[in-house]
């Protein structure tokens, strides 16, 4: 069906925009002939550039070629196609070809002019790069614009390319940090130069001297605070909405509105009380005490269950209370099974809650190394006098603890917007 | 409902009438009284061991919990040898003091109860001329009184993890338990005096007055640019995602939801790790040649602020983005559809049909976020743990410092508890009048979510 629509009317390719094409493929052109290094009274326009960097075998002599040749091809293809067809789509992706190199010439520039002789100053603190790159990055990208534009393809994949670039180098560099050979946090390249897996081998090994980093003991108490958290909040956080939103009691808006106040209160500032209290009763620094304390305070965060709560059916209740159940047996029987969604939601920010928890963690556990978390042991591994030797190790802990939450978190997604769509009423 | 003035009638037993008004003072009479004989017998040992608790032990917690210790820890020399004889443990005086004063409200409330039960075995009584037998009693918690059996686990919890200790914290506001006071010295009341030194504005001394303005104004600052950023950046990248024609929108929606599923503790590290001094971002802007020293993002003031408020928007945007989605779905299409025809560009669009409907629709939410962010620890902790240092601060509060992070800071590295629990009330007392106006906001009032 769809197939023969689009056949019958194809996508006609918009002239303005060939237009617009060709003046910036111009403009790529004329940037071969103007100053593109300036450096101390010696001005050489882009082409001599390039072929210096080529004839000493300089990659950016190759970067700039291959910019200049795939944002112009991109015109003339563009300028070519009538309709949205393959053709359309490989003069879309010269552009974007064009663009990146272009851009990418920009840091291998540099390096390339030290060597052979065009600078021995700074670079772009002096403005000794000309009009010759800036003509060039423009022209590509505008061939690249006109061409996603009249072929009628969303620019905001352009943006969004970016973003998602811009959101995933953190995590990237990360990774990669996971498997640098050198320790400590300075790395020369983004890329490691050797790569080796010792990081994660030694990170269950080796727990340093003192047993001060035992990070396989770590995950196994995160691992179980954050499993029995999760089964006793979810379960704490589901009966007090379950009872504020569909049973009757006298009192009601003023539990409601005393659950709102106290969770106005920074919930650390309770840590200090709640400290000195489990020390007492010799509890203190315990993997019992963190899990009642992320417990005991969770039927603060209601609101949002509650919200799912009232949109069920009051009718079902009401059947079942004239079959003669009881009002737990509707809960347990018949409410339950229909709030999957939120019940998914509950116990999965109920389990990563602790499992990304520092600020409560490392207050309680003070200074007790063996019951740490995660969260605490691998901060104790950023500190001045480790960080030289443990950062690799850091990076290959915290790629440990996120794959098994960021995979549960992805495949669960649906529930996790579910929930925080359900706060906001659309 | 229960009536009160209800007269016992003619036929029953004065001792029954008797025993009724004693309930007053006995608890658990009425209930003995009418039948209940178990359900009496509880509220009665509770009570007992509520006395007996007074007598021995709470008159003793109260009149301590007065002077929170007197008795110093000394050093008596015995045949050459040091002894150490220990003195009075001022937080254990005081947490005794606070549970020992909780107990009244729990008296009242008992009271209450054992009053209200009889009542309702008395009207029973002369109903059906029969007592409600305990089994019955106890049945009636799964079913009529559902909400008891169902509160009473999270109540005891928010009782112990909460109550008790923000008790136990307000009071602390009102003493001098901070590091010159720590056990095995004493602490006590001083009154008023750690509000005042918050409002003392001279150079002079400890300088919790000026470090406290500068702190609240940096947080206040932060709060509203962190939520403007990443509420109108979250929109966007919705809107972007949510454009007809873009294929591949789950895959779009992962690539940024990842942010929020890794802990905050590792990003913030690893994008601090970058942004350091002799970080990968320096390194490779200098071997570049853009730069000839390395950028100071964490060690300049002012550098670190707007650093902080960027680096915020990566991990902020995200979760705008995921419930804006719902949100941009549900307007009307008919809006779009007859603007369009009247000619209404995408900007013009934007701001008079999506931008008020969203505004409306999340109004909440936004404020919801706002008090987040004045509690936002993990973003200022993991970058720049506050820094950079400004000298003379009380408490070593850095220029990133949020008064959450400060909070911290007193508590966990200086033991100034008591200036600590001033800041937590500040805290409160912010976000107790930024969540009036919630209430006052439009949508809010229309939400079905606060039904009650």
């Amino acid at each position: 069906m769809i197939q023969e629509k689009f056949k019958k009317n194809p996508i006609k390719v918009d002239m303005r925009f060939k237009k617009a094409a060709i003046i910036f493929a111009c403009i790529v052109a004329v940037s071969l002939f103007v100053p593109f290094i300036a450096s101390r009274g010696q001005v050489v326009i882009t082409i001599a550039a390039i072929g210096r960097f080529m004839s000493e075998g300089q990659t950016a002599g190759l970067i700039l070629i291959v910019a200049i040749i795939a944002s112009i091809t991109s015109c003339i293809t563009l300028v070519a196609v009538k309709t949205q067809n393959i053709l359309a789509f490989i003069s879309i992706a010269l552009g974007i070809i064009g663009t990146i190199s272009a851009f990418v010439s920009l840091f291998t520039i540099k390096t390339a002019s030290d060597a052979v002789g065009y600078l021995n100053s700074e670079f772009m603190v002096f403005f000794n790069l000309n009009f010759g790159w800036y003509l060039l990055f423009i022209g590509s990208f505008g061939v690249m614009f006109c061409s996603f534009r009249a072929i009628k393809v969303k620019t905001g994949y352009i943006i969004l390319a970016v973003l998602c670039a811009i959101w995933l180098i953190p995590i990237l560099w990360l990774f990669a940090n996971s498997f640098r050979a050198t320790p400590g946090l300075f790395s020369p390249t983004f890329f490691p130069r050797n790569w080796t897996i010792r990081n994660y081998m030694t990170l269950f090994t080796d727990s340093g001297e003192g047993n001060m980093f035992n990070f396989g003991r770590w995950f196994f108490n995160t691992m179980i605070v954050a499993t029995a958290t999760m089964f006793v909040s979810a379960t704490i956080i589901l009966s007090t909405s379950y009872a504020i939103s569909r049973t009757k009691f006298r009192g009601k808006p003023f539990l409601m509105a005393g659950l709102l106040i106290v969770g106005m209160f920074p919930g650390f500032m309770a840590m200090t009380a709640v400290y000195f209290m489990l020390q007492w009763i010799g509890l203190g620094q315990t993997l019992i005490a963190l899990i009642a304390v992320y417990s005991g305070s969770s039927a603060l965060g209601f609101l949002i269950v509650k919200g799912f709560f009232d949109t069920l059916p009051q009718s079902i209740e009401e059947a079942a209370a004239i079959d003669g159940a009881s009002k737990l047996r509707v809960f347990i029987q018949i409410m339950i099974p229909l709030s999957k969604p939120i019940i998914i939601f509950t116990l999965l920010t109920s389990f990563m809650g602790p499992w990304g928890d520092f600020i409560f963690a490392s207050f309680l556990l003070r200074g007790q190394r063996d019951n740490f978390t995660v969260a605490v042991g691998l901060h104790q591994m950023l500190g001045d006098r480790w960080i030289e030797s443990w950062y690799t190790r850091f990076a290959a802990g915290s790629i440990l603890i996120s794959i098994p939450i960021a995979g549960l978190f992805v495949a669960l997604q649906k529930y996790y917007t579910q929930g925080v769509s359900g706060a906001v009423k659309g | 409902m229960i009536n009160m003035t209800m007269q016992p009638s003619k036929e029953m037993p004065i001792i029954r009438k008797i025993a009724f008004y004693l309930s007053f003072i006995f608890f658990g009479l009425g209930n003995i009284a009418f039948g209940q004989i178990i359900k009496g017998l509880i509220f009665f040992a509770l009570q007992i061991a509520i006395v007996i608790f007074f007598v021995f032990w709470g008159g003793q917690h109260l009149a301590n919990f007065a002077t929170i210790g007197t008795q110093n820890q000394e050093f008596i020399e015995i045949g050459g040898s040091v002894v150490t004889i220990p003195g009075d443990n001022s937080v254990q005086l005081f947490l005794l003091g606070v549970f020992t004063i909780l107990l009244f409200p729990a008296v009242a409330l008992l009271a209450f109860v054992s009053i209200k039960s009889g009542l309702v075995a008395k009207q029973n009584y002369l109903k059906e001329k029969c007592s409600l037998d305990f089994k019955t009693d106890c049945k009636k918690l799964i079913d009529k009184d559902l909400h008891k059996t169902l509160l009473t686990v999270p109540f005891l919890g928010l009782l112990f993890f909460t109550i008790v200790p923000l008790v136990f914290m307000i009071l602390i506001a009102f003493t001098n338990f901070d590091r010159f006071h720590q056990h095995p010295e004493l602490f006590d009341w001083v009154g008023f005096s750690n509000f005042r030194a918050f409002f003392n504005m001279s150079a002079d001394g400890a300088q919790i007055g000026r470090t406290f303005v500068r702190v609240l104004g940096w947080t206040l600052i932060w709060a509203v640019l962190a939520t403007v950023t990443c509420y109108f950046g979250g929109i966007f990248l919705a809107m972007l995602i949510n454009q007809k024609g873009i294929r591949g929108k789950t895959f779009f929606r992962t690539v940024f939801v990842i942010t929020i599923a890794i802990p905050a503790f590792i990003t913030l590290s690893a994008v601090s790790g970058m942004m350091a001094r002799n970080g990968i971002v320096n390194i490779l802007l200098m071997r570049w040649g853009f730069i000839s020293s390395p950028l100071p993002f964490f060690s300049d003031s002012m550098w670190a602020r707007v650093s902080v408020i960027v680096i915020n928007m990566w991990i902020g945007i995200p979760f705008t983005m995921l419930f804006a989605t719902g949100v941009l779905q549900n307007i009307p299409s008919e809006l779009h559809e007859s603007a369009k025809i009247d000619g209404a560009n995408a900007w013009v669009r934007f701001r008079k049909i999506v931008m008020p409907y969203v505004l409306f629709i999340t109004a909440p939410v936004l404020i919801t976020q706002f008090i987040g962010n004045i509690n936002n620890f993990n973003v200022i902790f993991f970058l720049t743990g506050g820094a950079p240092a400004v000298s003379g601060a009380f408490g070593g509060a850095g220029s990133t410092d949020l008064l959450i992070t400060w909070l911290f800071r007193l508590t966990a590295e200086h033991n100034d508890f008591s200036f600590a629990s001033v800041i937590g009330l500040s805290v409160f007392l912010i976000n107790i009048l930024i969540s009036l106006a919630l209430f006052k906001t439009k949508s809010f009032k229309d939400d079905t979510a606060f039904r009650v």
